[in-house]
């Protein structure tokens, strides 16, 4: 036995399945867009947000001259050197200029950009940073002094920080090596 | 003319109705969202950098400690754990998140047998805005006789 369907029956199953489609539609459209809009914007894995300073820097040995002898001393422990000595130098035999000198050849083996800043709590709070880039030509030494942190790599989110402990004081030391931003 | 039965419309209604509402349920929510994803992958970031940089602190200091300690100079017959403990705190410089490594050394919770530094129990932690984390480790290290690192064990 053959049946056939009303006319009038088909027509209400139209009307019955036409919301339906939409929104199926719209819920895939709208997927494609949400996910197009995802990819474009790279919310969820901004690359720039998801960056892991790289900390080896601070952890590599470096020569100094101190207490006129040649020490292979880590970035970190004359960083910590360099926060005690200001704004008061405790050390008389550590001289701050040491800081800048002794930094140099990290730049240069590297070609690429260094940038630190301490930021001092209590009563000397202040800014006091350096930023070294091989193409700045400071007194023939591509070294600048910053009096803040260089806006143009707090804008890429760059910075990696560490809080220690300085005569008795907080001090946070931002820092950047690795490749020059604009 | 035929008259279609009332009752038979009333589902159809439901449906196209609750089509309707989900549709613009929908729509409302693709318009709605704002998922600050950016601002949570930039907080596990720094989360993530600050355990990583008191881990490598931590690694890098009890190397520089055993090398200072191996090498000897100006600590005379001293015990070796006492030389290490005073080492220990020229290069404690209090860093936030860094745990209880100096702690450690201070009570003579660690072993030195002249190659071979294990500090078990070890934390670092990180902070930023409200969110926090704990990286728990124990540190096995190896030297060779003049006090350089070779390898984890």
């Amino acid at each position: 036995m053959v049946c056939t369907l009303d006319k009038k029956g088909q027509i209400g199953k139209m009307i019955t399945a036409f919301p339906v489609i939409l929104a199926i539609l719209l819920l895939v459209s709208g997927f494609v867009i949400f996910t197009e809009f995802i990819k474009k914007n790279n919310v969820g894995f901004n690359k720039e947000a998801a960056t892991i300073v790289d900390n080896d820097m601070l952890f590599m040995p470096i020569k100094m001259k101190y207490d006129n002898k040649d020490l292979a001393v880590r970035v970190i422990d004359l960083v910590k050197k360099q926060a005690d000595s200001t704004p008061v130098n405790h050390d008389k035999k550590y001289n701050p200029l040491l800081f800048y000198d002794s930094l140099m050849p990290l730049v240069h083996s590297n070609k690429g950009c260094l940038v630190l800043y301490f930021v001092h709590s209590g009563a000397h709070k202040g800014y006091a940073g350096v930023k070294y880039d091989p193409k700045f030509n400071y007194q023939g030494k591509g070294v600048s002094m910053i009096s803040g942190a260089d806006p143009s790599y707090v804008k890429a989110n760059k910075f990696g920080s560490f809080i220690l402990n300085s005569l008795n004081r907080e001090v946070t030391l931002n820092y950047y090596y690795g490749e020059c931003i604009k | 003319m035929i008259k279609m039965n009332r009752k038979g419309d009333v589902p159809l209604i439901i449906m196209v109705v609750v089509t309707l509402a989900l549709i613009v349920t929908l729509i409302v929510v693709f318009l709605t969202f704002k998922g600050d994803l950016s601002a949570r992958s930039s907080e596990y970031s720094k989360l993530s950098s600050g355990l990583e940089f008191n881990y490598q602190y931590i690694v890098s200091s009890a190397k520089v400690i055993i090398k200072e300690t191996v090498n000897n100079e100006g600590y005379g017959d001293r015990l070796t754990n006492d030389i290490i403990k005073e080492i220990a705190e020229k290069y404690n410089y209090n860093i936030k998140g860094q745990g209880n490594f100096f702690g450690e050394i201070r009570n003579g919770n660690f072993e030195f047998d002249g190659t071979k530094l294990v500090v078990e129990g070890l934390f670092v932690t990180s902070e930023f805005k409200a969110s926090n984390a704990k990286r728990v480790f124990d540190l096995c290290l190896e030297f060779d006789g003049s006090g350089e690192f070779v390898k984890y064990c």
